[in-house]
Order: structure tokens, then C-alpha cells, then sequence
């Protein structure tokens, strides 16, 4: 089984253009090695979602609707069938 | 002939209003009073407060927090709902406009056009940090120019914020592109720039001799026609 990612709209372009991403993992994985595994194949999505080794303040990471910045942050736990959604915080009004 | 194009942010190079659409949709499900109002005019209701606070919030005499719940406060009074559910649907509305981030179409496709045959630029009201995280997050730089209000003290449509802009530019003409009659349009010319409004919602133009309007990015050719550039 593996990983479903949902990607955001404009970061999609980096992603060939996918909506989701079905990632193969072992077991189990953290957010972070996660988004690690996305970058090798989908060169610049880290640093859209990281800075400085940190979840950038607007991205939102949620493992199964559940914020991660809730849980262990990018530590937080994925496991096979999970799905991960990322979002950006950064509406208007 | 040197020239620029400064974009307005918010709901012109950014689709603020599609997230917006669908934060609403979620505040009907917590207040189901509200299915029986047309989306548009919950919109509508839902600009009228933020137009309300907007000076309040940029000056930083509210905060983002303190202005969602002030504005849900006014659409439950509106439409005679108590405000006991106000917070709920706040939380409900803030969440889900995370899940609809996009540009205005048309927007990369016009970038990629312009970059290298005019300088480009942002004038924008907002708070620093939220606006460099949208540009960043949006792929919108390198910009020849970034006008922040809070950066530069002053709000559009002051000159000083337009005046900013083109301080390093040294281009000989400026168009500003934006979809606010009253601080892009009159802003800009009242500083001796061209201005073109984006008017996505088709309301009645206020005077057709001010400035060139048009309904969207698409297709590029017309915005492209319009700042004298060919495709």
C-alpha cells in the first residue's frame, strides 16, 4: 500500500501537473522523510513546504484531517494508507 | 520606452474570492439559517463587514483573529441569527479556505509573457510577512518591485505607496493593474500612471474615461494588446 498526497494547486506544476501523489513507503514514515521522498522526485516542493529545516509557518500538513501541528509536528507518524494533505494558510479575509 | 506593470495582490493576482466561496459554503453548514441566502449575496454580506474592519485590521488595530469573528458577528446580525455559533463558523470558514489556494487564471501564463519585456511589480495593503508568504508561495518572484503597506507606512490609495514602487524602477511609463476602483484605479492615475481595472464581477464601471477595464486574465492577448505588448 502506499502514501496518497494530496497537492495543492499551485504546487501542483511541480508535481507534473497531479492532483495526488501515491507514495510508496515502508511501514511506516515520518511527514518530514516523507516530503523527502517527494523532493527526489519532484525537485523545488521542499522548499516550498520547509525553511530552514522547519514546516514553513503558513503550510499546514494534515495526516488523515488531523493538523500535525497538533501531533508531533513534522515528526508526526505516516503510515501505509494514510493519506496527507497539504495546505497553505494564506487566504484573505 | 521603458515600462512597468504593477499588479494590486489580493483578488488580482491571487484568487482570494475562490477560497473565500468556499469557506462560506462551510459557514452555511454551520449555520444552516444562512442556505436559503444565494451565495453571492452571503458574498456580498461577507465584503460588506471585511470592507468595514479593512482599515481597521491593516493599521493592526485588529487583529486577523478579532476581525473574522467581528464580520461573522455582523453576518449573523444581518440575517436576525443569534452569535452564539459566530466562533464555530469562523473556525469552519478558515479552515476550509486553506484547501482552495490559486491564482487568478491566466496569471502564470501572463507572468511568463511579460518577464523580461516590461519590469514588474506588487502594490499591495497587508501585512508584511502574510504577503512575501503569499508571493513566495505563489511563484510570483523575482519582482522588479514589492510595495508592502505595512513595509512602506501607507495605505492605498496614498500616493506614497505608488511613488515607492517606482522609486527604482526608472521606467518612463507605469500601468497598474488591480481589481480596486478606489485604491488601484484612482490611486495610480492620481500619481500620473495608466491603470487598467480587473473587474471579474462585471459591477458598473465608475468612469469608463479613467481607466481600461477588463473581466479577466484570459486570454492573455487582449491584457498583452492593452500594455502594447505582442504575443
Amino acid at each position: 500500500m502506499t502514501v496518497t498526497v494530496n497537492i495543492p494547486e499551485p504546487l501542483r506544476k511541480l508535481a507534473n501537473g497531479q492532483v495526488e501523489l501515491n507514495v510508496e513507503i515502508a511501514n511506516t514514515t515520518t511527514v518530514e522523510k516523507l516530503i523527502d521522498d517527494l523532493e527526489s522526485k519532484y525537485t523545488g516542493i521542499k522548499n516550498k513546504l520547509f525553511d530552514n529545516g522547519e514546516i514553513r509557518g503558513y503550510v499546514k500538513v494534515f495526516v488523515n484531517d488531523e493538523d500535525i501541528n497538533f501531533i508531533r509536528g513534522k515528526a508526526t507518524e505516516v503510515k501505509r494508507g494514510d493519506t496527507v494533505t497539504i495546505v497553505a494558510a494564506i487566504a484573505g479575509g | 520606452m521603458s515600462t512597468a506593470v504593477l499588479f494590486d495582490l489580493d483578488d488580482t493576482l491571487i484568487d482570494l474570492q475562490y477560497a473565500r466561496r468556499h469557506g462560506l459554503r462551510a459557514v452555511q453548514r454551520i449555520l444552516p439559517e444562512l442556505n436559503k441566502v444565494p451565495l453571492d449575496e452571503l458574498e456580498l454580506a461577507h465584503d460588506a463587514e471585511l470592507t468595514a474592519n479593512y482599515q481597521r485590521t491593516l493599521e493592526g488595530n485588529l487583529s486577523d483573529e478579532e476581525a473574522h469573528l467581528e464580520h461573522m458577528c455582523g453576518i449573523c446580525r444581518r440575517y436576525g441569527l443569534a452569535t452564539d455559533k459566530a466562533a464555530d463558523a469562523v473556525e469552519a470558514y478558515v479552515h476550509e479556505q486553506q484547501f482552495y489556494p490559486r491564482l487568478v487564471p491566466g496569471v502564470e501564463e501572463l507572468f511568463d509573457a511579460l518577464r523580461g519585456r516590461m519590469k514588474i511589480g506588487v502594490i499591495t495593503n497587508g501585512r508584511s510577512q502574510n504577503q512575501r508568504d503569499k508571493l513566495e508561495f505563489f511563484d510570483l518572484l523575482p519582482l522588479d518591485t514589492v510595495a508592502i503597506s505595512e513595509e512602506v507606512g501607507a495605505l492605498k490609495p496614498n500616493p506614497e505607496i505608488f511613488r515607492y514602487a517606482l522609486e527604482n524602477l526608472d521606467v518612463q511609463k507605469a500601468t497598474m493593474v488591480g481589481d480596486s476602483w478606489e485604491r488601484d484605479v484612482l490611486g495610480a492615475i492620481g500619481i500620473g500612471m495608466d491603470a487598467i481595472w480587473l473587474n471579474r464581477y462585471r459591477r458598473p464601471c465608475p468612469d469608463r474615461s479613467l481607466a481600461v477595464e477588463i473581466n479577466g486574465f484570459e486570454p492573455i492577448r487582449t491584457v498583452l494588446r492593452i500594455l502594447r505588448i505582442t504575443s
